[in-house]
């Protein structure tokens, strides 16, 4: 019924029948949620303070760049508001977000006769802070978002394993699903005797990157060339849940021989050394919620690009420049993980690696 | 030459026109399309008209809001209407809120408000012009008369609330202030008297028969309800006798009326009972009785804990037929009356008895309801799906529904919102509160407060009652709604306005045992619950405060 966010549509999908004669329903019609009456676009207003520099003849430079960034308008659905005005309200523009962040870029390049070379490196700091995504009210503070980073991980604190029934009658109830031995055991944060939504907390660090990074080099003498360039993240959180690995046997689904080698599932028998919960067929409610378990390191260093050539002058070849080159991408990754590329958890398949050569005439 | 062509070309490609005018939008109605034909105007009147309680007979998730009192116990230990007994109920954990009448409110308010910009007068030539004039002239007071109900839904809950009367916007909404009960109920009782005047007393003869829509008995019934509620010791606790007075004589209106009789059968589920003021027609369904049925006529079609089951406290409150007490003891049953049988203690007893609670030895469905101890309805703990008191509920119950594969048969529950019973009594207590005699009338209120009560005693067959104190009429009183509206949604709102509390903590049930042929009864204790006086008024949702910060004060005690 609502079919534009800033006018309001009436219509029968909010309606409720009623029966003015025996078997004759009367169908009623009624007014659509409120419309958005602070639409606007999003609005970034964004300071940024940098220098470039460059000193000893142009061979280092320097770059730093400092912003501060303020988001408003942002969509969101509003929740804090009273029950009294009887109506639903759409989503409206009333969500803010702040940034700031700095990049900075340094790089020498210089020459030695017929050796020239050049090293760089860059990086960049993103901090971010929600200042009102229209949560609603939360019985327990800890549940806010407010003030915490954009893309903050939540969920629940991981205990252990229940290794006998006994354990799960003596501790709390935990409302996800069904609980059984092997299954994971949860803290109780607010101390109701009951786990559910209200006891995620926030934990680790966010879905968007702290530190980017990235540096490398490069190298020529007469006709032999040659660069490095390295890129990685710092400060990232995965959730191992976006892994198809990492769902086993979920719906009759299959298992992979990644996961069982990596990973010691709990039976009776494994019980002092398990890793992962009991395997299970059933939906697994109890286990794959958002939880401390799944939440890792997703801090990487890859090789991402690398390659050496020669090029043949016009003196030799006496019609046409030739250049032979070998290339490589993604040619490895140094990450927490070791089983997956942490940018690319969710693929069926592992990130490629790229070889090529290539021979260029210049005519 | 170049110039001046570039600068034409400039000039064509770079004006903007703006007479492309067509809409954008996706065709959504507006609000003058609701209110531009008849049908689209009756539409949003219906929609008013659905935010009723208790359609479908159980109100709180599967539950009758009886559970929350000492009339039945609910079977499932974690569903939400066991908040109102294991104290986990509160201001982060409501129940039954029923916040959602304000969205009734506002379909109200803004019907009202786009009443007054109607304008039908194009179709004047349609055939059904005049019956759709009868009609509109009464769907304001509808309207006022829905919003007072639902007005009067949350006050009884809440005491203080915020009484919106026009449509808010979201400032108004999170600003608005609480009137004061005692004003809300005002508010209540002009709207009714006006709608007094405007509405008809039966839509029967009018187009379209739609006989299910508020009437002027509606407006009376609601103003005398409010008005017995404003009166009673919770809002009333300096006893104010003009309280009384005011509703006395509102109940007093309704008698005089003439629209109204007494019926001596079932009115439950009845349409055509002379009894029925206002009641809420639905589809056929079944699933009153899937929770409900002693669980061998389900077929397996109930597979979880459910059901709203008697308690022995509401049997004991059905008197012998003689018109005297009889209570279920340790071991056994004990009554004053020297005519009945102990031996059949349900049989015998209030004709209402067993139009209410369906207990050991009653026939039904072609077999006998056997909750003695290894019975075919004895359940020995909850999760065998049976009753944990010894008792299965009746009232509004459709025998005839089946769950056999081949044969199912569905039947249609009529829920009924206001009886001609329910004024008598409430006349019976008021004027007896008023005078503080039974017996006593005057020029403005010509029956006594026992022959009112009395006329209900007959209609069910049961003997007249014969007190002369002001005590023990009220307690008369007191058991005669309780036995006459058992499961009609009244027990939980007196316990409150009489202020019984201190009465809902022992919930006993029967235990039978059978030796031979002869079986052997003694009460069981069902559960103790946890009464705190703060429960007399609901708690407002803490997230409401949250929004609004002139709703505080909480409710004393929450």
């Amino acid at each position: 019924m609502e079919h534009e966010l800033f006018r309001q549509g009436y219509g029968s999908s909010n309606g409720h029948s009623f029966y003015f004669s025996d078997g004759t329903s009367a169908s009623g019609r009624a007014e659509g949620n409120l419309a958005a009456l602070t639409l606007a676009p999003e609005l970034s207003r964004k300071a940024s303070l940098g220098v470039d520099s460059k000193f000893f003849n142009n061979r280092l430079s320097f770059n730093l760049e400092g912003f501060l960034e303020d988001r408003r308008n942002i969509l969101i659905s509003p929740s804090n508001i009273s029950g009294v005005i009887g109506i639903g309200v759409n989503e409206q523009s009333l969500g803010q977000e702040k940034y700031r962040g700095a990049d900075v870029s340094i790089a020498w390049d210089d020459q030695a006769g017929d050796f020239e070379y050049g090293v760089y490196g860059n990086g960049g700091w993103l901090f971010s802070e929600v200042v009102d995504d229209g949560q609603a009210f939360q019985a327990y503070d800890y549940l806010y978002h407010k003030g915490n980073p954009v893309g903050q991980r939540y969920g629940l604190e991981v205990i252990g394993i229940f290794q006998n029934q006994l354990e799960i009658n003596n501790s709390p109830q935990q409302t996800f699903g069904e609980v059984r031995p092997g299954d994971l055991k949860y803290r109780d944060q607010n101390g109701d005797g009951v786990i559910d939504s209200q006891d995620r907390v926030k934990m680790f660090g966010s879905s968007i990157p702290l530190f980017s990074f990235g540096f490398g080099l490069h190298a020529g003498w007469k006709g032999f060339k040659v660069f490095a360039d390295f890129q990685g993240t710092t400060g990232v959180t995965v959730n191992l849940q976006d892994s198809p690995l990492y769902q086993p046997l979920i719906g009759n689904g299959t298992i992979s021989d990644t996961f069982l080698r990596r990973e010691i599932t709990w039976t009776p028998e494994t019980a002092a050394t398990a890793t992962m919960p009991r395997l299970t067929t059933t939906d697994g409610a109890n286990n794959y919620v958002s939880n401390s378990l799944w939440y890792r390191d997703g801090s990487f260093i890859k090789l991402r690009n690398v390659g050496i050539s020669y090029t043949f002058g016009k003196q030799m070849l006496k019609l046409c420049d030739a250049t032979l080159s070998l290339n490589a991408t993604n040619l490895f990754c140094l990450d927490n993980l070791k089983f997956a590329d942490p940018e690319q958890l969710g693929a069926y398949y592992p990130t490629t690696r790229v070889f090529w050569a290539g021979l260029k005439f210049n005519f | 030459m170049k110039k001046i062509l570039y600068l034409l070309s400039a000039v064509l490609l770079l004006a903007g026109c703006n007479f492309l005018d067509f809409d954008e939008t996706s065709g959504n109605y507006t609000r003058e399309d609701m209110y531009a034909t008849y049908s689209n105007i009756r539409s949003m009147l219906t929609n008013v008209y659905g935010y009723m309680p208790n359609k479908d007979i159980y109100d709180v998730g599967s539950a009758l809001r009886d559970c929350g009192s000492d009339d039945a116990e609910y079977a499932d230990p974690d569903a939400s209407v066991q908040r109102f007994n294991n104290g986990n109920w509160s201001a982060l954990s409501t129940v039954d809120d029923k916040w959602s009448l304000y969205n009734g409110i506002r379909a109200a308010n803004e019907f009202l408000a786009s009443y007054e910009t109607i304008d039908l007068s194009k179709y004047r030539y349609d055939g059904n012009y005049d019956n759709w004039q009868e009609h509109l002239k009464y769907y304001p007071f509808q309207a006022r008369a829905l919003r007072a109900y639902y007005l009067f839904d949350l006050a009884r809950r809440y005491g203080d609330i915020p009484v919106p009367t026009t449509v808010l916007s979201i400032e108004e909404a999170n600003s608005i202030e609480k009137t004061p009960f005692d004003q809300v109920i005002d508010f209540i009782v002009t709207e009714c008297d006006d709608c007094i005047e405007g509405l008809p007393t039966t839509y029967a003869n009018m187009y379209n028969n739609e006989y299910g829509r508020v009437t002027k008995g509606f407006a009376m019934a609601l103003k005398a309800k409010a008005l017995l509620y404003a009166a009673s010791p919770l809002h009333n606790p300096s006893g104010d006798k003009a309280k009384w007075l005011k509703a006395a004589q509102a109940a007093q209106a309704i008698i005089d009326s003439g629209l109204y009789r007494l019926d001596p059968g079932d009115v439950c589920n009845n349409i055509e009972s002379t009894e029925v003021i206002f009641l809420i027609m639905r589809s056929e369904s079944q699933n009153l009785e899937r929770y409900n049925f002693p669980l061998r006529f389900t077929e397996g079609a109930r597979t979880s804990m459910a059901g709203s089951f008697p308690t022995q406290n509401l049997v004991d409150a059905f008197q012998t037929a003689g018109g005297y007490d009889i209570t279920l003891g340790a071991s056994g049953w004990t009554t004053d009356d020297p005519d009945f049988d102990l031996s059949t203690p349900y049989e015998g007893r209030d004709p209402r008895f067993a139009r209410t609670v369906l207990a050991n030895g009653m026939a039904f469905k072609g077999a006998s309801i056997e909750t003695w101890e290894g019975g075919a309805d004895y359940s020995a703990t909850r999760s065998d799906l049976g009753s944990p008191t010894g008792y299965y509920l009746r009232k509004y119950i459709q025998e005839s529904t089946s769950f056999t594969p081949e044969n199912q048969v569905q039947n249609k529950h009529h829920w009924i919102v206001f009886r001609y019973a329910e004024f008598l009594l409430a006349y019976a207590e008021a004027v007896n509160e008023y005078f503080g005699n039974p017996t006593q009338t005057d020029g403005t209120l010509h029956m006594s407060a026992a022959d009112a009560l009395n006329q209900v005693r007959a209609n069910a067959g049961m003997p007249d009652v014969s007190a002369t104190s002001a005590d023990a009429f009220r307690q008369a009183v007191q058991r005669e709604w309780r036995v006459e509206f058992a499961f009609e949604d009244h027990r939980f709102w007196d316990v409150r306005r009489w202020k019984l509390g201190s009465t809902q903590s022992q919930i006993d049930g029967v235990h039978i045992t059978k030796a031979g042929s002869k079986l052997e009864y003694s009460r069981m204790t069902v559960e103790r619950r946890t009464w705190s006086d703060k429960m007399y008024l609901y708690p407002i949702p803490q997230s409401e405060l949250f929004a609004n910060t002139n709703l505080n004060p909480q409710n004393t005690g929450w």
